[in-house]
């Protein structure tokens, strides 16, 4: 790399760098720099290098400051500034204003949290008023089974201690021996089980 | 003969939900978890080793059956057959049965639905968490 002695340019150009970074010349100075800024490029990478440095104070000093608690630093200011209090309402607004404005990131995250509970809150409140249809009863109860008439099983209910009811479908072979003895024609007609030896028993029955 | 059924209206509907459950007696899985329960209704019958839910559905019954095909083939009919004092009874057709139950809140109704290979095929009926 060449020395910054050798390019007169630059040697004219070096003291104005840091100034043109931080926003501090003359419009005209500031288009001279960047004209050289094009020609000359070790230039452009120490304007690069100020830039990144300032990026990263700038950065420095926002996380310092995110750490303060400037809640109420304006009341705290104006108290100083002023011997009597400003009126409740500008006092909240001053407070609201800047925690806006430098815990914006706190302060959305708030609210939208806030948002979010009260409408899964208001969803599961209306979820919990909506009732179910047909569910009066505390349990289930079985009325009747029946089975298609020639049909070579026969349901057997069982009711458990849970309140469940399970149907099982037991084969019959005799019924269907004495059926193609007889020679029935299968029918669609419902062979009503209530009350005949087939029908439902209780679990301890079984 | 008249027979004295509850009017139903046309818009009236209950909730239920349904499921086609396959058990095996070899094996151990219990897929999902939640029909543990199932096995221990039934473990005074019958043990099944493995219960495999096939499917899941909630359903709104109305009058009109509404049609559930199985695995092995068998169409299942579901239908709302009365509905008073906020009491549904529902009808259940598995062929060749045909049952008929009132709903509570607590309960389910298990339908052995045949075979599908070695294993048995059941239609659980229950109360809509």
């Amino acid at each position: 790399m060449s020395n910054s002695n050798d390019n007169p340019a630059r040697k004219k150009f070096e003291p104005m760098l840091s100034p043109f970074v931080d926003g501090e010349l003359t419009p005209e100075e500031r288009q001279q720099v960047e004209q050289h800024l094009a020609a000359n490029k070790e230039s452009a990478m120490q304007v690069a290098d100020f830039r990144a440095a300032s990026g990263l104070m700038r950065l420095t000093l926002e996380q310092q400051a995110d750490q303060e608690d400037w809640k109420d630093f304006s009341n705290e200011v104006l108290a100083k500034l002023t011997p009597e209090k400003a009126p409740l309402f500008e006092r909240l607004k001053t407070s609201l204003s800047e925690m806006f404005t430098y815990q914006r990131g706190a302060f959305v995250g708030a609210m939208v949290t806030a948002a979010l509970m009260v409408t899964v809150g208001g969803a599961a409140f209306l979820m919990g008023s909506q009732k179910n249809t047909g569910y009066a009863n505390e349990r289930m109860q079985m009325q009747s089974v029946k089975v298609d008439q020639g049909a070579t099983v026969a349901p057997v209910v069982m009711e458990t201690d849970s309140g469940d009811a399970i149907i099982w479908m037991v084969d019959q072979p005799e019924k269907q021996k004495d059926d193609e003895k007889n020679d029935k024609p299968k029918g669609e007609e419902n062979e009503e089980l209530d009350g005949d030896p087939a029908a439902p028993k209780k679990a301890g029955d079984l | 003969m008249l027979s004295a059924v509850p009017a139903l209206a046309d818009d009236a509907k209950v909730a239920v939900q349904v499921e086609v459950v396959l058990a095996s007696l070899t094996g151990n899985t219990i897929d999902p978890p939640t029909l543990k329960a199932m096995q221990d209704a039934m473990a005074k019958k019958v043990k099944y080793g493995s219960l495999k839910r096939q499917s899941l559905e909630k359903l709104e019954l109305q009058a009109a059956p509404r049609a559930l095909k199985l695995p092995n083939g068998v169409e299942a009919q579901l239908s709302l057959d009365a509905l008073k004092d906020d009491v549904a009874t529902l009808k259940v057709k598995v062929p060749p049965a045909d049952a008929k139950y009132t709903l509570g809140k607590k309960g389910s109704l298990y339908v052995q639905a045949g075979k599908l290979g070695a294993d048995d095929l059941w239609l659980v009926v229950s109360p809509v968490k």
